[in-house]
């Protein structure tokens, strides 16, 4: 899992991820004393975190919500 | 996942069966905050229609192969979403369709 902090929202209607009630959040990398790096990525949320939380996010494959499903990142805690 | 913009189509003839008849984009990765191409670019397979100038997300390693168009191919990045907002502290950053946005 990596460490990464919320700075904000991606909305997007045409997808093809196999989830329902998708909500992706635009997640930028940092350390352990939440230093960030400037790497961004967009994950599913399954927690209901908000900008600003840090959390900790799994990557593939491990990040598979459901059977079928294909995202890279899920975040799995907030902090 | 990462965001992209799609700059171009790649074709390609001589190519394994089984990955006959997908769609091959070719994006530029972007940085969110500036919305500007960091010039490293990808090879992605379409799974959602998505066309040029368009800013996308795609999955990469083994999940890419779990859409409907990659299931059981070999498949290393494929788009699963064209994005209509980018939001970074409440300020949007990318709108698809600003047009709409405003009539709302």
């Amino acid at each position: 899992m990596i460490l990464g902090k919320i700075v904000g929202t991606v909305v997007c209607t045409q997808r093809a991820d196999n989830v329902e009630g998708a909500r992706f959040m635009l997640v930028e990398k940092c350390d352990q004393h939440g230093k960030t790096t400037g790497e961004f990525h967009v994950a599913l949320d399954q927690v209901g975190a908000g900008p600003g939380e840090m959390i900790c996010q799994t990557e593939a494959p491990t990040a598979k919500p459901k059977e079928r499903s294909i995202n890279r990142l899920t975040l799995q805690y907030s902090v | 996942m990462l965001l992209g913009r799609v700059v171009g189509t790649v074709v390609s003839t001589h190519k394994s069966a089984k990955i006959e008849g997908l769609k091959f984009l070719l994006l530029d990765m972007i940085q969110p905050a500036t919305m500007e191409g960091q010039g490293k670019y990808v090879v992605a397979m379409d799974g959602v229609g998505a066309g040029t100038g368009e800013i996308v997300f795609y999955t990469s390693g083994s999940c890419a192969r779990y859409t409907e168009a990659t299931l059981g191919r070999p498949a290393d990045a494929t788009i699963i979403a064209i994005v209509d907002t980018i939001e970074i502290g409440g300020k949007p950053t990318y709108v698809k369709n600003p047009v709409i946005e405003d009539a709302k």
